[in-house]
């Protein structure tokens, strides 16, 4: 059904109009209509299905793991074995939501990678300085302000990556991810407890890392 | 509110800041959060930083992918699952859901048949006394007709009217008064097979059962593979 050319036609249309009894609100969404069809030709045998997916969520999978793992070819290994793993489990996505099925194999491959890298530390945030990471600068922009903005991400981003796996995770999650507490505590495994907990010492730590500092962010909470 | 001397700060409670600041407080704790935050200074400029730091915290920009992610032919060849777990892997597919049904009703299916041929080739095996209609009627009709003959004698005696009673014996001994038969020949004599149509049931029904069984442990198993990581 959901190779029907119906549904295909429906997901190139901007507005779809599609007469469907089904209460289901997520096949509403025309992306998850797309990702559904990709999903059941991948399923099918289609590589090119499954590399259209890829393509739609390996921006987002890569800012979500790298800000979980600092280090970026941590991050980048983890995000291939995300898609290897994804490839390998096809059969096991039981509907729903792709980007949230993607994002959470993302995330347990996060998690593996930091367990490996506890094992096994390496140099710790060799990308840290990298100029790369500040966002570009629109024509228009104040120098000024945009000065400070990257200044305030550069100081987060070295704060973020100096407190514990853990702690990061969990505002990562919360606070970019915009997870709640109970999902947060399902796909890591700990209680709901433990995740406020987390993220309120996290959010400490944070604070204690950006003391010399904290003048940039002053002035942007309420 | 009485102001608390910033000297005491060091002897509050963070995280009950850092749990007000995030809306977690509730109850005696957000009585007491609130009371900090009011009355000490520190306190509440923790709460303010730990509120912009939790608003700026999404505004860092996402870093840059360093690699394209797609997978290649070979990778996927790699991927894919071959041999046993491959078609175990068929099996688990969602398109072949019809088999947990399919399985669980061929069982079923199955016994009935084994019932229902047991029910042709009992009567037959009248020896473990299952209680068959034709069993009981040669058990009542033999001790009357066979008198004082021999066991052999009265074995062919009650053969007769079990097999007379029960169409579906065929391969009943000689119902002769004159046949004379050794005690170890009698029971051969009352043992009939069941025909074709009931052994081609009981074969069916087993098959039936056992592919029944078979297709719901395969599936079963092929689940658990697909939700093992």
């Amino acid at each position: 059904m959901l190779d029907s050319p119906r549904l295909t036609i429906a997901t190139r249309r901007a507005a779809p109009v599609v007469e469907d009894a089904r209460p289901s609100e997520a096949v509403d969404d025309p992306i998850q209509r797309r990702d559904l069809i990709l999903m059941e030709q991948a399923r099918d045998g289609s590589l090119d299905a499954f590399n259209s997916l890829v393509e739609c969520y390996q921006d987002h999978l890569f800012a979500l793991v790298a800000r979980m793992v600092p280090d970026r070819d941590q991050a980048s290994d983890a995000v291939q074995e995300a898609f290897f793993s994804a490839y390998r489990n096809m059969r096991s996505f039981r509907g729903g939501s792709v980007r949230s099925w993607l994002s959470r194999i993302a995330i347990n491959a996060a998690m593996d990678q930091q367990r490996l890298k506890k094992r096994r530390p390496s140099q710790p945030y060799p990308e840290l300085e990298d100029e790369s990471w500040q966002p570009p600068a629109g024509p228009d922009a104040d120098p000024e302000r945009t000065a400070m903005h990257g200044e305030r991400a550069r100081v987060l981003r070295a704060a973020l990556a100096s407190i514990t796996p853990d702690q990061r995770q969990a505002i990562v999650l919360f606070d970019v991810e915009g997870y709640d507490y109970a999902e947060i505590a399902e796909i890591t495994g700990v209680s709901l407890g433990t995740v406020k907990s987390r993220i309120h010492r996290g959010r400490l730590a944070l604070r204690d890392r950006l003391e010399g500092t904290i003048g940039l962010f002053r002035g942007e909470g309420d | 509110m009485p102001h608390i001397p910033d000297s005491l700060h060091d002897t509050h409670d963070l995280e009950l800041v850092a749990a007000f600041a995030a809306g977690d407080a509730t109850g005696p704790a957000l009585d007491a959060a609130t009371t900090l935050v009011a009355s000490c200074a520190t306190c509440a400029q923790l709460h303010h930083d730990l509120r912009a730091i939790a608003a700026a915290i999404p505004a860092v920009p996402a870093p840059a992918r360093t690699r394209d992610f797609r997978i290649t032919s070979e990778q996927a060849a790699r991927l894919g699952p071959t041999g046993i777990r491959g078609i175990l892997a068929a099996f688990g597919s969602p398109r072949l859901s019809f088999a947990a049904p399919l399985g669980t009703g061929m069982p079923a299916l199955g016994i009935i048949g084994v019932l229902v041929a047991s029910g042709g080739v009992l009567p037959g095996g009248a020896t473990d006394g299952a209680g068959s209609p034709a069993l009981d009627a040669a058990a009542q009709v033999a001790p009357e007709s066979a008198g004082k003959e021999n066991m052999g004698a009265l074995a062919a005696e009650s053969a007769a009217p079990a097999a007379s009673a029960d169409p579906n014996l065929t391969l009943s001994a000689p119902a002769s008064p004159a046949t004379t038969m050794s005690e170890q020949d009698a029971p051969a004599a009352t043992v009939t097979a069941p025909d074709d149509g009931s052994r081609l049931l009981l074969a069916a029904g087993l098959v039936l059962v056992i592919l029944g069984v078979g297709l719901v442990a395969i599936r079963l198993l092929a689940r658990a593979l697909a939700r093992a990581p």
